[in-house]
């Protein structure tokens, strides 16, 4: 038997039957060792081929070269399935081929090939929809259905991983739905080590990076790629490069820049970039000059209370967010509570709602207070500031901070109730549906925290912990789903740290310990 | 109930909209402007627009410079039939409208533009170009 066809029914024979995952308690994994035992194998026997078709061309025996040729193509299928399918059919959108094809990828996805597949039929979606094709449904739910596909073994410690959620963010970029993607890709990133493979987190690495430059949010790729799990020459390229763009510590110099550029990969498009960094200056000093600055703040001193405030109003609005900081909004706060307080402007709003005819007590400085509190809010949240702090120094933003903390919390209250709920009447969802709905909590969460501050983020955290810790534990205990449920433990842990609640510290600290 | 969906961005966009938005900048008139006065600068606004005079096809508020539409011009007529609301109209725009805005940070230098620009990396990594599509 050519070992070609015996190693080519092997390899279709493992590629069936690779599916439940189970933590590798080997040095190396079964996927490498496949690999070894197909290129011991294939390796020699493609080289033979490769020398037939050769000798053959040369002698001009054309047909015995044209089988040795046929030969050679299958063997290179089953020795190189990764670039082929990287190469050829994912550019083109071939999304089953690319599936088929990867499944056996044991070299490159050597811990979870099945996983693997999926994202190789999700980057083909994308790429078939980039071509002008409707994305078909069925194709979706081909790739769904493989994606929640019970693992054949029974002992499977997780299904969904760090592969399948990537698989499913590309798909959600396939979709169209850039924040779906960017979230999902995101996520991938938190999973513990053994439950996401590395090239999948590779892959979300440098897509959500690429992303971010798609923006031109230079300083989010510095952050990416200097924090992301796995540090590829490219991903130290694009940190570096960042970095040098947006002046963030520390600064590579020029030789450190040319070299990573030099052994990255895909040096003829990184070029541009490169050129950019290298024009930028290298040395905070030579920076200092470059700072942008706003211009100053407008004074009237001899303007009414409401003219003051208006104008230093509408001089925030038209400032970039990202200028503003707690004085300016605190002079802000400040200036409204004068003219708010200021007897004229009710005397003001009488004398010309008589003039104009208005029903009584139709129009109030009250009225004028909501509509400056919601800007006030507005600004605050754009300018990312916390609202907890800027309350001290105006009622108004004081009251505003109130009212905004506990719509903020009833929000959160609802979202944890519902989720509470639903795992108590154990209603379950696909297992990239809970996620999704943790990740959506937990952005909600991050939300309120970022505008109330610790104050807040201490009874944000009271209630999530118990509506997250059962879901997580529903998800580990009794649904296989390892990989979810320790992510959202080491979630609640480090949220407890930081809020210092002793008890649930102690919870996910023997939640986390558990592993996958 | 508190939006999340709802950035801080897009309520100071709102807020921002509001404010440029207000009837008197969008018809060119200041608060204590008579009801007949607003109804004539508003018919005169709309011939104006449809006949596209470059005139008409831009106002000005305390936060910088706008496009004027025929429904902007409508929609502000409409908004100062209404005397409660007119009352809360003619407390904002108190200030005086501008040309240019104030607030705003100088341009950033064309080298600082170029080297913090987008670039599409996407289509360099082999994800693909939506602008293909």
């Amino acid at each position: 038997m050519n070992p070609a066809i015996f190693a080519g029914v092997l390899v279709a024979l493992l590629a069936s039957s690779t599916r439940g995952k189970q933590p590798s308690r080997a040095p190396f994994s079964t996927g490498s060792v496949v690999a070894v035992l197909i290129w011991s194998i294939l390796g020699p026997a493609f080289l033979f081929e490769v020398g037939t078709v050769i000798e053959s061309l040369i002698r001009g025996e054309y047909r015995t070269a044209l089988i040795a040729l046929g030969f050679a193509v299958a063997t290179a299928i089953v020795l190189f399935p990764w670039p082929i399918a990287r190469t050829f059919l994912i550019p083109r959108g071939r999304v089953k081929a690319s599936w088929a094809i990867t499944r056996l990828s044991f070299w490159v996805w050597s811990g979870d090939v099945r996983g693997g597949a999926l994202i190789a039929a999700s980057w083909a979606a994308i790429r078939h929809a980039q071509r002008g094709h409707e994305l078909d449904p069925t194709l979706v739910a081909w790739i769904e259905r493989r994606r929640d596909a019970k693992p054949l073994s029974s002992g499977a410690r997780w299904q969904l991983g760090g592969a399948g959620i990537v698989a499913s963010g590309l798909l959600a970029e396939a979709r169209g739905d850039r924040a779906s993607a960017r979230r999902l890709l995101g996520s991938a990133l938190e999973l513990a080590a053994p439950t996401r493979p590395k090239s999948a987190v590779t892959l979300a690495a440098e897509w959500l990076c690429a992303e971010a430059m798609e923006r031109g949010a230079w300083r989010e790729v510095e952050f990416l790629a200097r924090t992301a799990p796995v540090r590829t020459r490219r991903l130290r390229l694009f940190g570096s490069i960042a970095a040098r763009l947006t002046g963030i510590a520390p600064l590579p110099g020029d030789l450190r820049l040319r070299w990573q550029w030099l052994i990255a990969p895909n040096r003829r498009v990184t070029i541009e970039l490169i050129r950019r960094a290298l024009a930028t200056p290298a040395t905070a000093s030579e920076r200092a000059s470059d700072e942008r600055r706003r211009a100053e703040p407008p004074t009237l001193p001899d303007a009414e209370p409401l003219e003051s405030a208006l104008l230093l109003h509408s001089f925030m609005l038209a400032c970039d967010p990202e200028l503003l900081d707690r004085d300016d909004l605190a002079r802000l706060g400040v200036a409204w509570d004068r003219a708010l307080e200021d007897p004229q402007l009710e005397r003001r709003l009488l004398e010309r709602g008589l003039a104009l005819g208005t029903h009584e007590r139709e129009c109030s400085p009250s009225q004028l207070a909501e509509l400056v509190r919601d800007d006030l809010l507005a600004l605050v949240r754009a300018a990312g500031l916390e609202l907890g702090s800027l309350s001290e120094s105006s009622e108004l933003l004081a009251k505003a901070a109130r009212r905004l903390h506990a719509e903020l919390l009833d929000d959160i209250e609802i979202t944890a109730n519902a989720l509470e709920a639903r795992v108590k009447a154990k209603r379950e969802l696909p297992a990239i549906d809970e996620w999704q709905t943790f990740l959506a909590l937990r952005e909600q969460y991050a939300a309120a925290v970022a505008v109330g501050g610790l104050e807040l983020r201490r009874l944000a955290f009271q209630e999530v912990h118990g509506p997250v810790c059962a879901l997580a534990v529903w998800l580990w205990n009794e649904r296989s789903e390892r990989a979810l449920g320790n992510a959202m433990f080491h979630w609640l842990l480090a949220e407890a740290v930081v809020v210092d609640d002793a008890e649930a510290v102690r919870l996910q600290e023997r939640n986390v310990d558990c592993g996958v | 109930m508190a939006d999340s969906s709802w950035t801080g961005s897009d309520k100071r966009e709102a807020a921002r909209a509001r404010l440029a938005g207000n009837p008197f900048y969008v018809l060119g008139l200041r608060p204590d402007c008579a009801r007949a006065e607003v109804e004539r600068e508003g018919q005169k606004l709309i011939g104006m627009l449809e006949l596209e005079l470059s005139s008409a096809t831009r106002y000005r508020s305390p936060i910088g410079v706008h496009r004027r539409t025929p429904e902007l011009v409508r929609e502000a007529m409409a908004e100062l039939r209404d005397p409660n609301r007119r009352l809360l109209h003619e407390l904002w725009a108190t200030l005086e409208p501008i040309d240019e805005v104030a607030g705003e940070a100088p341009a950033a230098s064309e080298s600082e533009q170029a080297s913090l620009a987008p670039f599409p990396a996407l289509r360099a990594l082999g994800f693909g170009d939506w602008g293909r599509r």
